[in-house]
């Protein structure tokens, strides 16, 4: 980023009324936020209201916000910068977004959904990732149980799955 | 949340008084409606998570198929698939036939077309007291690893001829049994064998009976409807003029795929679903002879493809005078020489080799480039 370069906040409120302050490029990972801007809304002292986001949830948002941000600033800054520090940092990076998401299910579907209405592409991404990664070793009961899902088959669907399952599910002997 | 918040958000939603409070959470509110159609006792148990909306679920299923690639841990992207319908769905969708994907997932895959570059693996094993074959898809390069288990045959001696029962279950082999696909049967010489499928090999036909099927298919409980016969691969297998110390000649003919199906661009038959026997029962060829037109659709449709079906013929070895043998390269995969050892081919000698992967449905014995004795 150009030195010199006026710094720019933006205001982001939650549904429940609490107001979050960063910097204006950070807020532009959110595609919803880039159009807001876009057709000349939002600078305001009033700021970008994000309806069904909790303050809560937008806390995380906008830490995720910040750190990319400030990651992809650095990465930036010194271009000059070997190889070597470049993969050390993306590393870093990633280290931090795996302790970022190591949430609980509940926390992990309000960030799912808000990073989704956001626009925000890295965190979708991250989100799933890790929700795909709690399905991991689960049979379907358990995936059922564990996300409060009801199995909402016909008679005529789990008679097919019946019949998958021992080929499935069968060890090697 | 409290059980007096549910309460609260219950009366909400069923008295449509207001939708919902201030206090409750922004991303319930989608639920008001699928509640009221459930029953309140079915909807308590319902999450946040049973709504997600459906690209993001998809976005996390494909990570699961993508991250799964091979097996045991597959395993995963069918359990995906057994979770309730939207996630059946978006998984099916997902999950491409091995043709494209080269990957097994789905016991259906058995019976889709196989990768047309590069082939499958498989072995057999065989268990002679208790005459079962096991076919398995090896997981490694080695050639004895556990590999996965696909395929169980079961052999059964009759007067004049020889089952091979085949399932999708090692632990039950019957004819009776829902995973029962085909059988192959040989005849007393064991020079002459026919593939049966349990199914009727097309999927349209498959398609077009289940509407009309389904009326009386709720009352058709049990699952152990005896599955019908419907020929689709003859083979000969013959010694030739050598005896039985020279190579053999073996020639498959694949009623149910079409010749073009090897070449560029060709399509095989492709099922996507196996259909069910019991509450879906199609009735065999060989039960009913009634005039139903869906049995004609089968039965034409067969024999359109007549004219052009695919045959398949062992690769001929050639005579290493140096070796004095016959000798066939297998890349490889033989371990043991010996007469039984084969390839197949297309008979059209421009065709890729080593077709036999092409469809793997039921060829137990033909399976894998080799088959050791």
């Amino acid at each position: 980023m150009a030195a010199g370069k006026p710094v720019v906040m933006v205001t982001l409120v939650s549904s429940d009324g609490q107001s979050f302050q960063l910097l204006e490029e950070a807020a532009l990972l959110s595609a919803m936020v880039r159009d807001t801007i876009q057709i000349g809304q939002g600078r305001g002292p009033a700021g970008i209201p994000i309806r069904n986001i909790t303050g809560q949830t937008l806390s995380m948002v906008v830490v995720y916000c910040n750190k990319h941000y400030t990651a992809a600033a650095a990465a930036d800054g010194d271009d000059a910068a070997d190889e070597e520090k470049k993969v050390a940092n993306k590393k870093q990076l990633r280290e931090w977004d795996e302790q970022f998401i190591n949430l609980e299910q509940d926390k992990l579907y309000d960030i799912l959904v808000a990073a989704n209405n956001l626009g925000i592409d890295g965190l979708v991404d991250l989100c799933c990732w890790r929700f795909a990664d709690m399905m991991k070793g689960k049979s379907a009961s358990e995936i059922r149980v564990k996300l409060g899902i009801r199995d909402d088959f016909t008679s005529e669907q789990r008679a097919q799955i019946e019949k998958d399952s021992p080929w499935v599910w069968s060890r090697t002997t | 949340m409290s059980f007096r918040s549910l309460i609260q958000e219950m009366r909400d939603e069923f008295g449509s008084i207001s939708r919902h409070s201030l206090r409750s959470r922004s991303h319930r509110s989608g639920r008001a409606l699928r509640v009221a159609a459930v029953g309140p006792a079915e909807a308590l148990q319902q999450s946040c998570w049973a709504q997600l909306p459906p690209e993001l679920l998809r976005e996390v299923l494909a990570r699961v198929e993508e991250s799964e690639g091979w097996w045991p841990s597959r395993r995963d992207v069918v359990a995906c698939a057994g979770v309730c319908r939207s996630w059946r769905g978006i998984t099916k969708e997902i999950v491409r036939v091995p043709e494209v994907s080269g990957k097994l997932t789905f016991p259906i895959s058995l019976k889709q077309p196989g990768p047309r570059d590069g082939t499958l693996k498989c072995f057999i094993r065989r268990n002679r007291t208790s005459q079962t074959y096991y076919l398995y898809l090896g997981l490694t390069e080695a050639l004895a690893d556990d590999g996965k288990f696909l395929l169980a045959a079961r052999k059964c001696r009759k007067p004049t001829c020889t089952d091979y029962l085949i399932s999708l279950d090692m632990g039950d082999m019957s004819k009776g049994s829902n995973t029962y696909l085909g059988k192959l049967r040989s005849n007393f010489l064991g020079t002459k064998f026919t593939i049966y499928d349990a199914h009727p090999p097309y999927d349209g036909a498959v398609v077009s009976k289940s509407r009309s099927a389904r009326v009386i298919g709720l009352n058709q409980v049990s699952p152990r409807v005896p599955a019908g016969n419907y020929p689709v691969s003859h083979i000969s297998y013959e010694l030739n003029v050598l005896g039985a110390r020279g190579p053999r000649r073996m020639n498959c003919i694949m009623d149910s795929i079409p010749a073009s199906a090897v070449e560029e661009g060709g399509k095989a038959p492709t099922q996507t679903e196996f259909p069910l026997c019991g509450l879906d029962s199609f009735p065999s060829i060989s039960f009913f002879r009634s005039k139903s037109a869906r049995i004609d659709s089968v039965a034409s449709q067969l024999s359109t493809q007549k004219e052009d079906k695919l045959v398949l013929k062992n690769k001929s070895p050639r005579w290493h005078e140096q070796l004095q043998c016959w000798c066939l390269n297998f890349r490889g995969r033989v371990t043991v020489a010996s007469v039984k050892n084969f390839q197949l081919v297309a008979s059209d000698e421009n065709g890729p080799t080593n077709q036999e992967q092409d469809k793997p449905v039921n060829e137990t014995r033909l399976l894998g480039k080799s088959w050791k004795t």
